[in-house]
C-alpha cells in the first residue's frame, strides 16, 4: 500500500541555549491517520508540533507537511489547522468575531462550517469567548482550525484542561469531524487513556528523542510480553530482534520484545502474551537511549 | 489584517482621541487668550521690529516691560509645555509596548500565526498601520504644541534652545514615531508587556537626552559674532531666539578676559556689563584697563534661524532610530514560537 505523507521530518532538532528539546527525530506520518503523539512533559512534544506548523525553525535537519516547508509561506500554512497548548484566542472578541478574522486571513475559510458546528453545540458566537467556559473555547478553537478545511490538524494538549465530559464531547466532535473528512490528525497528550480509542498511529516522545513511532496495529503485532523461567532466557530470546523492557525474579523473567517478524517459535517453558498499547508505550518511554538506536536502525532497515 | 488592527486596538484609539479631546480643551482657550494679549499688548509688533538680526540699535528691541507683563499673566504655563515633551512616551508604552508582547504573553501569536498569513505580513501590516496611527496622532499633538507656544518662544528664550525646540515643528512626530518603535522592539525582546513599558519609559529618556544634550549641538559648526567692546551704538538682539552657546570678552590679541560676560564701554565708563563666570573683582573698572584696549564680545551660537535645519537633522535621527528598531523587532521575531 502506498500512502501519501502528510508529515515528515528527518534528523529534526531543535536547542534552546545548550539544552536539546528534539534531537534526531525521523518520523513519517502518512495521510489519512489518526495520530497520538505521547510523551510526559517536557519530552518535546510542543516543539515537535511547533516546527510542523512553521512556529519554530528548526536548528538541524528538516520537517516537511505534504513535501513543504511549512515555513515557506501562506500555501503550506493553508494545508494546516492547529490549536496551540491552553487553546489561545483573542478572548475580547466574540467567536463570530473570530470566525470573521479567520475569513480574513485565510484564503480557503468555511465560515458557515465553524457556525454550524458552533450552533450544533449551543455555544453562543455573541459573547466573548473569554466568558466561555474551557470546553466550550477548546470547542471554538477546534471549530477555527477545521473552518480552515486543514488536510494536516495539529492540536497541542487540546484536552489536558478540560474536565472529563469536555474531554469526551471535545474528542467526540473531533472524530466526528475528521471521520467526514481525509484530514490526518496529529494530537498531544500526556496521558495515552484520552487518545488510546481514537488513534490509529503512535508516537512515543521521551527526553528530546523519538522512541517509537508507527501504526498502531503493526506495533501491537510487532510486540510480545515473554513469561518462562529465568535459565532459559538465552534460548527463549533466539529468533527476536531486541528486549525492551525486561523484569526479573529468582526463577521467573517477564520480557517485552520486539519481533523481526513472524512470531518465532516459543522455548520449552514459555508463553508469549499480546501487549497492550499502554505497556507498549510505559515499556518504550522507560528505554535508555541505546536501545532506542537500536531500534531505530532496525525501522530503516525495513 | 486592517480589520484585525482596528479591532484590536480600537478601544486604544478610543481613549487616545478622548485624551486629545481633553488636552485640547485646555490648550485651545489658553492658546487663544495668550495669543490674543501677545498681539493686542504690543508685544508681538515690538518684538517683529526687532526682527532676526543679531545685532540692533539700543534703541530697538526693548521689549522688556511688555515682556514682564505678558510673563506674569502666561509664565505659569510654561509648566504645561514643558509637561508635553513627555506625551510621545505614552504613545509609545500604550500603542507599541503591547503590540507583540501582549501577543506573546496571552499565546495569541501561536493562534494568529498559524492562520493563512505569515509571520512577517502580520508584522508589517501591524507596524505599518500603528506607526500610522502614530504618525497621526504624533502631527496633530506637534501641530497644537507648536501654535499653543508660539508666543512664549517668541518672548522668551527662542525655538531652538533645549526642551523648546523638542515641542517645535516636526521633531515631536519624529519622537512619537520612535517612541512606538522603542516599544514594539522591547516588546518583542522582553515579551512581556509591563516589563517593555517601563523599559520603554527609561531607554525613551535616555536615548532623547543623550541627543540632545551631547549630540545636537554639533549637527551644525557654530557661528561667531564679534561686538567691539566699544561699540555702544548696538547691542546683541535678545529676541532673535538664538541658541548661545557662550558669551566673552575677548583682547585684540584673542585672549579670552572674561568668560560668561559681556561688556560696553564708553571711554573708560562701562556703560554695561554683565558677567556670570566671576573672574573679575566687583570694583575693577575693566574699561579703564589697557589690557581690554580693542577687546570685543564674542558670541559663540545658533542662530535661530536655523531651527528647521536642526529640527530635519533631529527627525532624520529619530525616524532611522524607529527604522532600526522595526528593522531589529523583525529580526527577532522570526525567534518567537
Amino acid at each position: 500500500m502506498t500512502e501519501e505523507t502528510a508529515l515528515q521530518t528527518a534528523g529534526l532538532g531543535k536547542r534552546y541555549g545548550r539544552a536539546w528539546a528534539l534531537r534526531d527525530c525521523t518520523l513519517r506520518l502518512p495521510t489519512g491517520r489518526i495520530a497520538a503523539l505521547v510523551g510526559p512533559n517536557g519530552a518535546g512534544k510542543t516543539t515537535l508540533l511547533h516546527l510542523a506548523v512553521g512556529l519554530l525553525r528548526p536548528d538541524e535537519g528538516e520537517v516537511r507537511v505534504f513535501g513543504r516547508d511549512p515555513r515557506a509561506g501562506r500555501a503550506a500554512l493553508a494545508d494546516i489547522g492547529f490549536v496551540a497548548q491552553d487553546t489561545p484566542l483573542y478572548r475580547d472578541f466574540s467567536a463570530a468575531e473570530l470566525i470573521k478574522l479567520g475569513g480574513k486571513l485565510n484564503q480557503s475559510w468555511d465560515a458557515g462550517l465553524a457556525h454550524e458546528r458552533l450552533a450544533h453545540l449551543d455555544i453562543p458566537t455573541d459573547r466573548s469567548v473569554g466568558k466561555l467556559s474551557g470546553g466550550q473555547r477548546a470547542q471554538v478553537a477546534l471549530a477555527l482550525a477545521l473552518a480552515k478545511r486543514p488536510r494536516l490538524l495539529l492540536l497541542d494538549e487540546p484536552i489536558a484542561s478540560l474536565d472529563p465530559l469536555a474531554r469526551h464531547e471535545f474528542m467526540q466532535t473531533l472524530m466526528g469531524a475528521v471521520s467526514e473528512t481525509d484530514t490526518t490528525v496529529l494530537l498531544s497528550s500526556h496521558l495515552l487513556a484520552d487518545l488510546e480509542r481514537a488513534c490509529d498511529f503512535l508516537i512515543v516522545l521521551q527526553k528530546a528523542r523519538v522512541q517509537l513511532s508507527g501504526d498502531v496495529d503493526e506495533l501491537l503485532a510487532r510486540h510480545r510480553t515473554l513469561i518462562g523461567p529465568r535459565e532459559t532466557e538465552a534460548a527463549a530470546l533466539a529468533g527476536t530482534a531486541s528486549v525492551i523492557r525486561a523484569s526479573r525474579t529468582d526463577r521467573q523473567s517477564t520480557l517485552l520484545v520486539r519481533l523481526p517478524g513472524a512470531m518465532p517459535a516459543l522455548a520449552d517453558g514459555w508463553r508469549a502474551m499480546d501487549v497492550s498499547l499502554e505497556d507498549l508505550v510505559l515499556a518504550y518511554l522507560s528505554v535508555g537511549v541505546e536501545a532506542r538506536t537500536e531500534t531505530m536502525g532496525e525501522l530503516a532497515a525495513k | 489584517m486592517i480589520w484585525l488592527t482596528w479591532r484590536q486596538h480600537r478601544k486604544q484609539l478610543l481613549y487616545t482621541l478622548i485624551a486629545l479631546a481633553a488636552a485640547a480643551a485646555v490648550i485651545v482657550p489658553t492658546g487663544l487668550s495668550m495669543h490674543h494679549a501677545f498681539v493686542n499688548s504690543g508685544l508681538a509688533a515690538c518684538i517683529a521690529k526687532a526682527g532676526d538680526a543679531q545685532l540692533v540699535a539700543g534703541n530697538v528691541g526693548d521689549c522688556g516691560e511688555l515682556a514682564r507683563q505678558f510673563q506674569q499673566s502666561y509664565n505659569g504655563l510654561t509648566f504645561l509645555g514643558i509637561l508635553m515633551v513627555i506625551f510621545p512616551v505614552f504613545v509609545g508604552i500604550f500603542f507599541g509596548a503591547p503590540l507583540v508582547a501582549q501577543e506573546i504573553e496571552r499565546g495569541t501569536h501561536r493562534f494568529v500565526w498559524t492562520q493563512g498569513v505569515s509571520r512577517l505580513r502580520w508584522a508589517l501590516a501591524k507596524f505599518g498601520l500603528i506607526g500610522l496611527v502614530a504618525l497621526v496622532i504624533g502631527a496633530i499633538y506637534a501641530y497644537g504644541v507648536d501654535w499653543w507656544t508660539q508666543p512664549l518662544m517668541a518672548q522668551g528664550q527662542g525655538r531652538i534652545n533645549y526642551l523648546s525646540f523638542d515641542i517645535q515643528g516636526v521633531a515631536p512626530v519624529a519622537y512619537t514615531l520612535f517612541a512606538v518603535a522603542l516599544g514594539v522592539f522591547l516588546g518583542v525582546f522582553t515579551r512581556k508587556v509591563l516589563p517593555a513599558m517601563g523599559i520603554t519609559v527609561a531607554a525613551f529618556i535616555g536615548v532623547r537626552a543623550v541627543i540632545e544634550y551631547v549630540a545636537r549641538r554639533h549637527y551644525l559648526g557654530p557661528v561667531s559674532l564679534k561686538l567691539p567692546v566699544s561699540n555702544t551704538a548696538l547691542q546683541y538682539n535678545q529676541y532673535a531666539g538664538d541658541w548661545i552657546y557662550s558669551t566673552s570678552v575677548v583682547s585684540a590679541q584673542g585672549k579670552t578676559l572674561l568668560s560668561s560676560a559681556q561688556l560696553q564701554c564708553q571711554g573708560t565708563n562701562v556703560i554695561s556689563m554683565s558677567s556670570t563666570g566671576g573672574t573679575m573683582a566687583v570694583n575693577a573698572n575693566p574699561c579703564a584697563d589697557a589690557a581690554y584696549n580693542g577687546a570685543y564680545n564674542l558670541q559663540v551660537y545658533q542662530p535661530g534661524t536655523r531651527f528647521w535645519d536642526f529640527q530635519w537633522i533631529e527627525s532624520g535621527i529619530f525616524v532611522a532610530l524607529a527604522a532600526l528598531l522595526i528593522w531589529f523587532a523583525l529580526v527577532r521575531l522570526r525567534r518567537i514560537s
